[in-house]
């Protein structure tokens, strides 16, 4: 008994620290490998305190390996974009302008049912006043209002039509978002030499027109430029 | 100390706890083979007090390795292969007919134990 009393501290204060160290997010935030890894550490953790026979190594050491991997994982897909569309899929665009683009969503395996329990979820109960809705790749969906259907805020806000599009994500051009834009590469030139700055050095370059633009530098925080 | 470089080392000490667990568990096998084969070797001979004397001296290797063994292997491979080996001494001083198969035995659990450190592919699946 007090065997099994001492394995389960033990492997409570290793649970803790893993998650600890994974950096944990919400459940509803989880990408697909980090809902794999807690689901797994749950169930490993659980094998040593069933079974007293086996070594406390069996469970700690599985547990700290899926964790240390979830953690490369996920700095290794920080550095490279291809890696983090393989592992975690990428946003998709589901409504736009009032649209449904039942393709996508047929992909998705989203039904009807489900596209309506997401949008009254985000307090939108008729599709003709979305502007635009993407899939996160946790599962989520993200809404985003027309105009007229807006909440009335004290600053007095201007119908900018679609949200900004991302042209520079992690120092990498992004060609669907530049293509989106209606923007070009030339445009792009132009206003990282006005900063001095080169792609790789650019944090995030979100756009909405030519004049309206947030350009965020590595390492520093603040929108430079903006229209 | 970031997550990333925190992870790195956890994952070198977990690869290095592997590397000495498997190395530690094979060395102390290969020690017990030895001496078994000691055992196995007068018990064909039918030098039983030699037998005797060599498995007292197994049972005791196994005695001390057992503690260590316990953190790394399963018990109740160990479990078995403690019942095997105890039982040899009796078996030897009785010049008992199923002493070859009960050394047999002995040394299938432990080649098994020795073997089962290797990460084989065919293990793995």
């Amino acid at each position: 008994m007090a065997i099994g009393f001492l394995r389960s501290l033990i492997l409570y204060g290793v649970v803790i620290f893993s998650v600890r160290l994974m950096g944990k997010r919400q459940i509803g935030e989880l990408q697909p490998s980090e809902l794999v890894i807690t689901i797994l550490v749950s169930n490993i953790a659980t094998l040593p305190l069933e079974n007293l026979d086996i070594p406390l190594l069996t469970g700690i050491v599985p547990i700290l390996s899926l964790v240390c991997f979830e953690v490369l994982a996920s700095w290794a897909t920080l550095r490279s974009r291809r890696l983090r569309r393989i592992l975690s899929g990428s946003p998709k665009i589901i409504i736009r302008d009032g649209v449904i683009d039942q393709k996508v969503l047929g992909e998705l395996r989203f039904s009807a049912d489900d596209l309506m329990t997401a949008l009254r979820g985000s307090g939108v109960f008729d599709v003709s006043e979305v502007q635009f809705a993407v899939v996160e790749t946790t599962g989520s969906v993200s809404v985003y209002p027309k105009y007229a259907s807006r909440p009335v805020t004290n600053v007095p806000e201007q119908d900018r039509g679609d949200p900004p599009d991302v042209l520079i994500s992690d120092g990498k051009l992004i060609p669907h978002g530049l293509a989106a834009s209606g923007l070009d590469r030339a445009w792009i030139d132009r206003v990282l030499s006005r900063q001095q700055l080169k792609i790789r050095d650019v944090f995030l370059l979100a756009a909405r027109g030519q004049q309206d633009y947030c350009l965020i530098r590595k390492e520093e925080g603040g929108c430079h430029g903006s229209g | 100390m970031s997550r990333i470089r925190l992870s790195g080392c956890i994952l070198i000490a977990i690869v290095s706890l592997c590397i000495f667990s498997a190395v530690y568990v094979r060395r102390s096998c290969l020690g017990l083979l030895d001496t078994l084969s000691r055992v196995e070797v007068h018990a064909g001979k039918e030098e039983y007090a030699a037998a005797a004397q060599a498995a007292a001296e197994l049972n005791d290797a196994w005695s001390r390795l057992m503690p260590r063994l316990n953190m790394l292997v399963s018990s109740d491979k160990l479990t078995q292969i403690g019942g095997e080996l105890s039982r040899l001494t009796p078996l030897i001083d009785t010049e008992n007919d199923e002493l070859g198969a009960e050394l047999a035995e002995s040394r299938t659990l432990l080649e098994q134990l020795y073997y089962g450190e290797i990460p084989l592919l065919s293990r793995l699946f």
